[in-house]
């Protein structure tokens, strides 16, 4: 029930934006982000809500995951909306919304059960708890990241790049520690109290290595001299591409341990 | 000249490049990651990431600037990871053990596990909830403790030995009620913990400092 509702304020929150995009006053909308930051708060309630039924973090499957990503997502834009520090376009919240939308949607379809079941074993941890929160908690910022190279390489204005260039790099500034601190050390000391082993090279864990690499590679270019932003910005897309691969992809395509969520 | 070569942001961001297009190619294979064409990579980044994190901590210490050593810790970290790393792929060693209750097992380190009891739990649903082994442990013939239980995620810790639930084997017909106890020695533990640590570390004190930067 929450997760529709929240799915119908995302989806109003994105028609509400094209509207305003298309006007071009080129001033983001004064609505969309209470009904983005109205679908965050309900998407974590159902965290809660499941979390409370299960008598765990609710974390431990691809509908929970979804959930609590798309709310996540749609949490930081509305912070990315009200703050005056960095200057963020109507067609940055706009793209991200939809890709919040997408993750909703993904969570209505068949590949992501909504039964609710305690953790099995392999899942009672708080180490899978901090491992799963903080990787979508940073993956968040790397949307607003994504989508920000995406305007980048779609606007020609020097104004415009300079200050999508900066959004780039300050949402993945913030970003990268969070999903280095989720995606490989709390991973990798679940992996040791549960399996024996900090790390096994399993295409979970390598897709997630490859994802980390490829934003540590973008973190490095800019420290390479001449400005290299249309390097950046497709290298921002690729690392957005490999993560959304590790958390689907792997799952479905290259079967492993890993089969979670 | 080879210095400055080697210590080049751009060899590393190079580096990373032909790492990652590797692991592309190496996801979908088994074994790939301790071949040569793998760690001959590695290795070379390594000697970069090495050499780079040298060289800034030298001009640190030269130019006496005490800012941003957070990206120092995390490369640190990351350097030791990699040494705990190689320590653990030469100098680990694994064995499992099924035990049914009353049944015996030397454990290296002059222990002795005995299981006690192996229950396995489950949800209303029948879905597992637990599988929990409940040992005692002696040392040099006499006990050490009784009725420790070893859960997965909770594994028992004896000497440099971790002994972790992995497995079960259930035949209701035959009465066999036997638990899967997984053992590991790992020299690369600690140095690994270690790195890990420091990269947490490093990325909590880069952080710290850029956002007391006003030019972000």
């Amino acid at each position: 029930m929450m997760p529709t509702i929240a799915f119908a304020l995302l989806g109003a929150a994105a028609v509400i934006q094209i509207i305003f995009l298309l006007g071009k006053s080129g001033k983001p909308d004064p609505l969309s982000h209470y009904a983005l930051l109205g679908g965050a708060l309900l998407l974590l309630a159902t965290t809660v809500q499941r979390s409370v039924m299960i008598d765990f973090v609710a974390v431990t499957n691809t509908f929970e995951s979804l959930v609590f990503f798309s709310g996540v997502v749609s949490l930081v834009l509305f912070f990315y909306r009200i703050q005056k520090k960095w200057k963020v376009y109507p067609f940055v919240l706009f793209g991200s919304t939809i890709v919040a939308l997408i993750l909703l949607a993904v969570a209505s379809s068949p590949i992501a059960p909504k039964d609710i079941q305690p953790p099995i074993p392999a899942l009672q941890s708080w180490w899978l708890v901090l491992h799963v929160t903080f990787a979508f908690i940073g993956e968040s910022f790397f949307t607003v990241a994504f989508i920000s190279a995406v305007y980048y390489l779609a606007v020609k204005d020097e104004e415009k790049r300079k200050n999508a260039d900066r959004l780039i790099y300050t949402a993945t500034a913030i970003g990268f520690p969070i999903y280095t601190a989720g995606a490989l050390i709390f991973g990798a000391i679940w992996a040791e109290a549960a399996w024996g082993a900090f790390w096994s090279w399993d295409p979970k864990e390598v897709w997630a290595l490859i994802t980390w690499l490829t934003y540590t590679a973008y973190l490095h270019l800019r420290l390479t001299g001449r400005s290299r932003g249309t390097a950046s910005a497709v290298l921002q897309i690729v690392a957005f591409a490999f993560t959304i691969f590790t958390f689907f992809g792997v799952n479905f395509l290259l079967p492993g341990l890993h089969s979670y969520g | 000249m080879v210095y400055d070569f080697l210590r080049s942001i751009k060899l590393a961001v190079v580096l990373i490049l032909v790492i990652i297009v590797l692991a592309l190619f190496g996801s979908t294979m088994e074994n790939f990651f301790s071949t040569p064409l793998f760690l001959f990579p590695v290795g070379f980044f390594f000697l970069n990431l090495s050499v780079c994190t040298f060289h800034r901590i030298r001009s640190r210490i030269k130019s006496g600037a005490k800012k941003r050593f957070g990206p120092d810790i995390l490369h640190i970290g990351l350097l030791v990871m990699i040494i705990g790393g190689v320590i653990s792929a030469t100098g680990r060693q694994e064995g499992g053990a099924w035990l049914s209750a009353g049944d015996r097992i030397d454990v290296p380190g002059d222990y002795t596990l005995i299981l006690e009891d192996f229950r396995f739990l489950k949800y209303e649903n029948g879905s597992p909830r637990d599988w929990i082994s409940t040992v005692t442990v002696e040392k040099e013939g006499k006990i050490l403790f009784e009725h420790r239980d070893i859960e997965v995620n909770k594994p028992l810790k004896l000497g440099n030995v971790k002994i972790y639930q992995a497995s079960y084997y259930i035949e209701e017909e035959n009465s066999i009620n036997a638990s899967g106890l997984h053992m590991v020695i790992d020299p690369g533990y600690y140095p690994i913990l270690a790195g890990l640590l420091l990269l947490a570390l490093g990325l909590f004190i880069t952080y710290i400092q850029k956002t007391g930067d006003d030019r972000i």
